[in-house]
């Protein structure tokens, strides 16, 4: 066997495809990141339980969020499923005050959006989940944090915020993600 | 069904919504390398080996990893080989899995069987490993009869840093691997491992001694991946592995003592090289190419010396753009150059090869084409999948394997499955154009020199010594169809089950058919040409029985897998296949059949628990039970229920410090023998070791 001979086509297909990498133009990159965010805090409802004074049994579950126009657009695909047998009610807001965030069961917090102090106290009052995806801005600044690593995205838990909110939060979920007490 | 690296590039946020939590967790940001799926959606009998689970597993070989895998039997021959197989037909040459790596296949054309000893990637690698039980022939094709066991390694941008880990023990006597990923600009991400080991021997079952297979193995590759974003990704990534293994080999003789035990070194040696481009084309469309070199050098001591380099292209386009359409397309061709010696290294100069008739080179071309396409019957709740596969071997002609599935998911926990596919084994180089080598059966008065060793051999009443071998006929593709049903529900969150059964019918498996021995020299057909023969002229008989495709069969099981988080820090995994198979020859014609429908356990379970006791500690308990077989002729093995266990503890976030048990109930104990009866019988030992593990 003439392995010289042999290899130069395999190799010839190797380098003729190598050669189309200029072609590899990056294209929104995120658009993928940002499905995976979406899908990670609709599953992460599954595992935390309102208080039934917030979440009436019959009532719609109001999901707010504040993103920009991509994000929208991947959220979408959320409304009309249900979480917990309750159908989704999609809202996306302007701003994060405490006034926008008034009604909403959950607030997702895209990119550098955050809660002032007296939002974030309105959403602890009112049983309202803060979940945030941008850079960690501190303490008390969301319920769960989507954290990237490894290629992933992983989750972290401020358990003590959590409580204060009067919200629980399964303990098969906290085992999946970093607990912050 | 269209798992991990079944399915080009190509999702949508539908998709992702619909897997579970552990599964989102586990999605890579920038790959586009996939179609996310459920395995609740999978229309097949489907099980997941992730990450999280080799690193919580004392195992350290692929073969350990898969042994509590429902459907699969693993079972260790010496230290370095296995039989493994899907739903049955189990031995050392099984010849109806197919495996791939990366997309690469690592099946040996030379018996259609896997050499697992070389398939040494590193464990903390591999992203997640599929086990698809069942003919996967649509997407995969040929040899993917019972199964495809699909490794899927990380992607550079998932194996950032650096990893050091240092293991040491009794069996596993030194074990070290350093792997290091990175960034090579803004696009583009790498990652290396270098690897190595040294395992201790393990037992002859006779006598207890040393059967000096010890095996010492290093391995190196890297990946490389380009590009970001979802439209186009690049990925560059190649392997060289070496390693040199004892095998306790009966050599066969034409001379006294015939048979003799002779403890022997394999050396092996391969490269890869795999190069592929995924695009996405549009929000629905996908397109991958990806073509591979792969070398393989093997001097298998009185077996065979084979080199082999391989090369194979693949194109496959998935196009989703068709409302409620799925569909994937796909062309590969594939070239195998070989080259064939005999394998003398250690043994004596006129020992019988068992491989014979594989001398010189030869070429093998393949030429396949499929088509799979997921019809949407009733949106999220019925799904139709009609597929077929056609491959083209000049030696054999066209091969068509078909499969339609259904799936049917009234709620989100429940899912309902049935397929009927039919998958074919294209026949294997040794098949076509050589001999397998039985045995030698002694001449009458001559006794065996160390009987212990090596039982499993008749003596017969002949003057001269008799060579079984098999071979010299004409073998074509084994075919199998498969009926199949399953139902998965979720319970819970925490709460799983997943239960397949199956039947399969086969036609045309491969079968030998007992002749009259001729005699050596000199030709004739004994007992005349021994008679008429003035004394000591014939050395030897040799019965030559001619291989064909005259067995009908079929084998039937249940498999149920269940998860189960009964409490936060506790998961339970457990598994249970219950087996059975019969094939039958045409026994008056003097036909048998080849695969032996006896090598499998009629039964077997296993139950892991995983507790994390705190954050920085771990540890878990697998129990694992396996029925008796009776794997080749005259040899009966007994069944066993072993305990591995693994207890890890981080004192930091970068350090993990751990304790593996292997077999821990018995201090040895044998699992299977070589229906070639070409190795004397071994038990696996007891395996204790420790391992650091440092990140930085």
């Amino acid at each position: 066997m003439n392995y010289p001979a042999r290899l130069a086509a395999p190799l010839a297909a190797l380098l003729a495809m190598f050669a189309l990498l200029p072609m590899a133009v990056a294209q929104a990159p995120g658009t993928r990141e940002r499905q995976i965010r979406a899908a990670l805090v609709y599953k992460i409802t599954r595992f935390v339980t309102w208080p039934g004074t917030v979440l009436p049994a019959t009532g719609p579950f109001t999901f707010c969020h504040v993103s920009d126009d991509v994000t929208s657009q991947v959220l979408a695909g959320i409304e009309g499923r249900a979480i917990q047998d309750h159908r989704i009610r999609m809202r996306r807001l302007d701003g994060a005050d405490s006034k926008a965030v008034a009604g909403c069961n959950l607030v997702y917090l895209t990119g550098t959006n955050a809660l002032a102090a007296d939002a974030m106290a309105a959403a602890v009052a009112a049983s309202t989940l803060v979940v945030a995806d941008g850079p960690r801005l501190g303490d008390n600044t969301a319920m769960v944090q989507l954290v990237p690593q490894d290629n992933r995205v992983t989750l972290a838990v401020d358990l003590a915020l959590v409580r204060a909110a009067q919200l629980r939060i399964d303990a098969t979920l906290l085992q999946m993600v970093e607990v912050r007490q | 069904m269209a798992l991990a690296a079944a399915a080009p590039a190509g999702h949508a946020a539908q998709d992702f919504l619909d897997l579970d939590l552990r599964e989102v967790l586990d999605l890579e940001i920038t790959t586009a390398s996939r179609k996310p799926q459920s395995i609740s959606q999978a229309a097949a009998a489907v099980h997941v080996i992730t990450a999280e689970d080799i690193r919580r597993s004392p195992a350290r070989t692929l073969p350990d990893l898969l042994r509590t895998v429902p459907g699969l039997q693993v079972a260790s021959i010496t230290s370095s080989t296995w039989a493994i197989s899907a739903r049955g037909l189990n031995g050392r040459s099984a010849n109806k899995l197919l495996v791939l790596i990366d997309g690469r296949s690592v099946y040996s054309p030379l018996f259609s069987g896997v050499n697992w000893d070389a398939q040494d990637t590193a464990l903390e690698d591999i992203e997640r490993i599929e086990v698809v039980r069942g003919p996967g022939g649509t997407l995969w094709g040929a040899n993917a009869f019972h199964g495809v066991i699909n490794i899927i390694t990380r992607s550079a941008a998932s194996s950032q840093g650096t990893q050091l880990s240092l293991s040491a023990g009794n069996e596993q006597k030194f074990a070290a691997s350093l792997k290091h990923g990175g960034k090579a600009g803004e696009d583009a991400n790498y990652r290396f491992y270098v690897k190595g080991f040294d395992r201790d021997a393990s037992r002859l079952t006779s006598t207890g001694a040393s059967a000096r297979d010890d095996w010492r193995a290093a391995s190196a590759g890297a990946r490389l991946d380009f590009g970001s974003g979802d439209s186009n990704a690049f990925t560059i990534q190649g392997d060289y592995h070496y390693g040199e293994a004892g095998e306790p080999t009966i050599v066969n003789l034409l001379r006294p003592p015939y048979r003799q035990y002779v403890p022997t070194q394999t050396r092996y040696e391969g490269a890869n090289v795999v190069g592929r481009w995924q695009r996405q084309v549009s929000e629905s469309d996908s397109l991958t190419l990806q073509v591979f070199l792969d070398y393989t050098h093997r001097d298998w001591a009185a077996h065979t010396r084979e080199r082999r380099l391989t090369w194979d292209v693949d194109f496959q386009y998935h196009l989703r753009s068709v409302p409620r359409n799925d569909l994937i397309i796909g062309v590969g061709l594939r070239q195998s150059d070989d080259a064939f010696a005999a394998a003398t290294r250690g043994i004596p100069s006129d020992a019988l090869q068992f491989v014979q008739g594989q001398t010189g080179s030869g070429v093998q071309n393949m030429v396949s084409f499929f088509a799979q396409d997921d019809i949407t019957l009733l949106p999220d709740h019925l799904t139709l999948t009609l597929g077929a596969k056609i491959e083209h071997l000049p030696e054999t002609g066209t091969e068509v394997s078909p499969n339609v599935r259904m799936l049917w998911t009234p709620s989100a926990s429940w899912s309902f499955w049935g397929a009927v596919s039919r998958a074919v084994r294209t026949p294997s180089r040794v098949d076509r154009r050589g001999q397998v080598v039985a045995a030698v059966e002694l001449p009458a008065g001559f006794l065996l020199t160390q009987p212990e060793v090596l039982r499993g051999f008749n003596q017969i009443s002949s003057p001269v010594p008799i060579v079984l071998q098999q071979g010299s006929g004409h073998v074509d593709a084994e075919r199998v169809v498969a009926f199949e049903a399953g139902v998965k529900h979720r319970f819970s969150d925490t709460l799983s089950v997943d239960v397949a059964a199956f039947r399969n019918e086969y036609d045309r498996l491969r079968t030998a058919q007992l002749v009259p021995p001729a005699c050596a020299p000199g030709g004739g057909i004994a007992p005349a040409c021994l008679l008429n023969s003035p004394p000591g002229s014939v050395q030897y008989l040799i019965e030559n029985s001619p291989v064909g495709n005259r067995t009908d069969g079929y084998g039937h099981g249940v498999e149920m897998a269940i998860d189960w988080t009964p409490v936060g820090p506790l998961r339970l995994q457990g598994a249970v296949s219950l087996f059975k198979s019969l094939t039958e020859a045409n026994y008056a014609a003097g036909e048998f059949e080849t695969d032996r429908d006896s090598g499998t356990p009629r039964a077997q379970w296993s139950l892991s628990a995983y507790w994390n006791a705190g954050r920085k500690t771990d540890l878990m308990l697998g129990l694992r039970h396996v029925d008796s077989t009776s794997p080749a002729i005259g040899i009966d093995v007994d069944g066993y229920t072993e305990l591995d266990a693994r207890l890890a503890w981080r004192p930091r976030a970068n350090l993990e410090l751990a304790l593996h048990g292997r077999n821990l109930l018995h201090s040895q104990h044998q699992e299977y023998a070589s229906e070639l009866l070409d190795v004397a019988l071994t038990s696996v030992e007891r395996s204790v070791f420790g391992k650091v593990t440092l990140k930085f």
